[in-house]
């Protein structure tokens, strides 16, 4: 078992100027982010899970319950800013989280908020947009880059101050095909660099490409489990209202008709493979 | 919409380019003081001959620098027009029922027209050679004294930082809204100027609504980056270097120079 960095306890939150008093946005949520992993949380529009990607890094307070990062409660307010250069994190909307009127000056944001030497800056802020793929276009201004462009650059400051996990609250949701594939190589990128991803979205395609899978249905989260387990659990897919990603579509209809095929289908790649080994074995190739 | 300049940033790297924005700053004060001080024709020509100089010393093409202007076509000719005829005096060249054009008006005229020319076309090169960052940072220096009377000078820089970089956007963000309005039929460019001013009320609000929530949105997304206004240090370090010497010595001649042309030479305003 490796080591939790966010830890979420029996966590609730209600909305103060909500009608509904009585229906928390988020509900009892028990989750360990572990140190290290890709984890993707699932849910379609009003299931809580842009509440529960806000409450990871205490811009907002838990009603009842407690959220940890790396022991530290954010309930703590001495001990916030501890917290947000642990857990950074990356919004929906790439316009309204650009401070600056040059790219480079964007990145350096973050790391000048901490009181670093102008080198220091200098560096991280070189390092992080070589990571991201954007050094060439430093001394851009932000509205001249598509939305794909303005996501990186925003991981970009995130990276550049060093945080063991990001948190992307559904930051895809606003691009297009292309931007939301910049965005999810990056985010892998930097998970295989050994920082902590949790990647907030409501597109299976890209739930599909993390470790664990956490869905949630109306503020509670109904599974957490393997990508594999969770598109195979016929129960929490159709009680969260999700569909499978069009290649396990596929998969599950060939099953269906008798043939044999893998149940770990679940992108196109998986899905190509698992077709031409099955008519491999029924002999129509070889 | 699209062709609003403030705060402009033309990319380079000549000598104005390289200056310390402070430094430009503060030379552009220089300059505005003098072009009020100037009394005659002969220290007016001094003010031109200083903006050509930098104008070279920019490298920013004539084109570009004329096309500041261009905006500003109705205010120059509007106060021309107010002095030709209502300053008294001198000559009279031209009379008819009460319109009286005299000499002194007619210079006056020219010389208040050259005046603003000279402070738009000094003041733009200053945002064409600057970064919005370089000179809100520099704004932000040099009004650092005031902190002794309690004025948040940071919060104030942030402020304006934030609008400039927030001009694009909003403008987008108009664009936008105008043509989902237009689509759902609204009237945006006949009727009389009363009409037209209603009509940009279901512009504006949606404008108010979403700026409010991007404003939210920033205040979030800049909490998480650690920002609380203090301890922050500075990737780019301002430096004075060999340029600026040069660049105050010029503006001290400016200022010599105009004050000994206005003395030896007879006064025309």
């Amino acid at each position: 078992m490796k080591e939790t960095i966010i830890h979420l306890e029996d966590v609730s939150y209600t909305y103060e100027n909500s009608e509904e008093k009585t229906h928390p946005a988020v509900h009892s949520v028990n989750l360990e982010v572990r140190k290290g992993e890709f984890l993707a949380v699932l849910g379609h529009n009003g299931s809580g899970k842009s509440t529960l990607a806000k409450l990871f890094n205490g811009i907002l307070v838990p009603t009842s319950g407690e959220v940890k990062v790396e022991g530290i409660p954010t309930s703590d307010e001495k001990r916030i800013q501890d917290i947000r250069k642990k857990v950074g994190m990356v919004f929906q909307n790439p316009d309204n989280q650009i401070v600056a009127t040059l790219v480079e000056d964007d990145v350096a944001f973050g790391p000048e908020n901490l009181g670093l030497a102008p080198e220091e800056i200098r560096k991280r802020v070189d390092d992080a947009l070589r990571t991201v793929g954007m050094y060439d276009f430093r001394l851009f201004e932000p509205h001249k880059l598509s939305g794909g462009q303005k996501q990186r650059v925003a991981i970009a400051g995130v990276i550049a101050m060093r945080t063991d996990c990001i948190i992307f609250d559904e930051s895809t949701a606003m691009l297009d095909p292309k931007g939301r594939a910049e965005v999810m190589e990056t985010a892998k990128k930097l998970n295989e660099e050994g920082i902590t991803i949790v990647f907030i979205t409501h597109f299976m395609e890209e739930a599909v490409q993390a470790d664990r899978i956490a869905v949630m249905s109306d503020g509670r989260i109904i599974g957490i489990d393997t990508p594999k387990n969770i598109f195979n659990n016929e129960t929490i897919l159709a009680k969260a209202g999700i569909e499978l990603p069009p290649a396990a579509k596929l998969a599950k209809k060939v099953r269906e008709s008798g043939i044999s095929i893998d149940n770990g289908v679940l992108t196109v790649e998986q899905c190509a493979k698992a077709l031409f080994e099955a008519a491999k074995s029924a002999g129509v190739i070889d | 919409m699209r062709d609003i300049t403030i705060g402009q940033y033309l990319s380079g790297n000549s000598f104005m380019h390289r200056m310390d924005a402070r430094v430009k700053v503060l030379l552009t004060v220089v300059f505005v003081v003098s072009v009020f001080l100037c009394k005659n024709f002969w220290s007016l020509l001094t003010m031109v001959l200083f903006v050509a100089v930098f104008i070279l010393l920019s490298k920013v093409p004539v084109m570009t620098v004329l096309k500041s202007i261009k905006p500003l076509a109705f205010i120059l000719l509007f106060t021309a027009i107010l002095n030709i005829f209502y300053v008294s005096g001198g000559n009279v060249l031209f009379e008819w029922k009460f319109i009286k054009i005299t000499d002194k008006g007619l210079y006056t005229a020219v010389f208040m027209a050259i005046r603003i020319l000279c402070l738009v076309t000094f003041s733009s090169l200053l945002t064409y050679t600057t970064t919005p960052t370089a000179l809100t940072d520099a704004i932000e220096k040099l009004l650092s004294p005031l902190k002794i009377f309690k004025i948040q000078v940071h919060s104030l820089a942030m402020m304006m930082t934030l609008a400039l970089r927030f001009i694009p956007t909003l403008i987008e963000e108009i664009d936008r809204i105008m043509n989902a309005q237009k689509a759902r039929g609204a009237d945006l460019e006949t009727g009389g100027f009363i009409k037209r001013a209603k009509a940009l009320i279901p512009i504006l609000i949606p404008l108010f609504v979403s700026s409010f929530r991007r404003a939210y949105d920033l205040a979030f997304a800049m909490e998480c980056r650690c920002y609380t206004g203090e301890g922050r240090t500075r990737m780019k370090q301002m430096k004075c270097g060999p340029r600026d010497a040069v660049a105050s010595v010029l503006a001290a001649i400016l200022i010599a120079a105009v004050i000994l042309l206005n003395h030896f030479f007879e006064k025309l305003i």
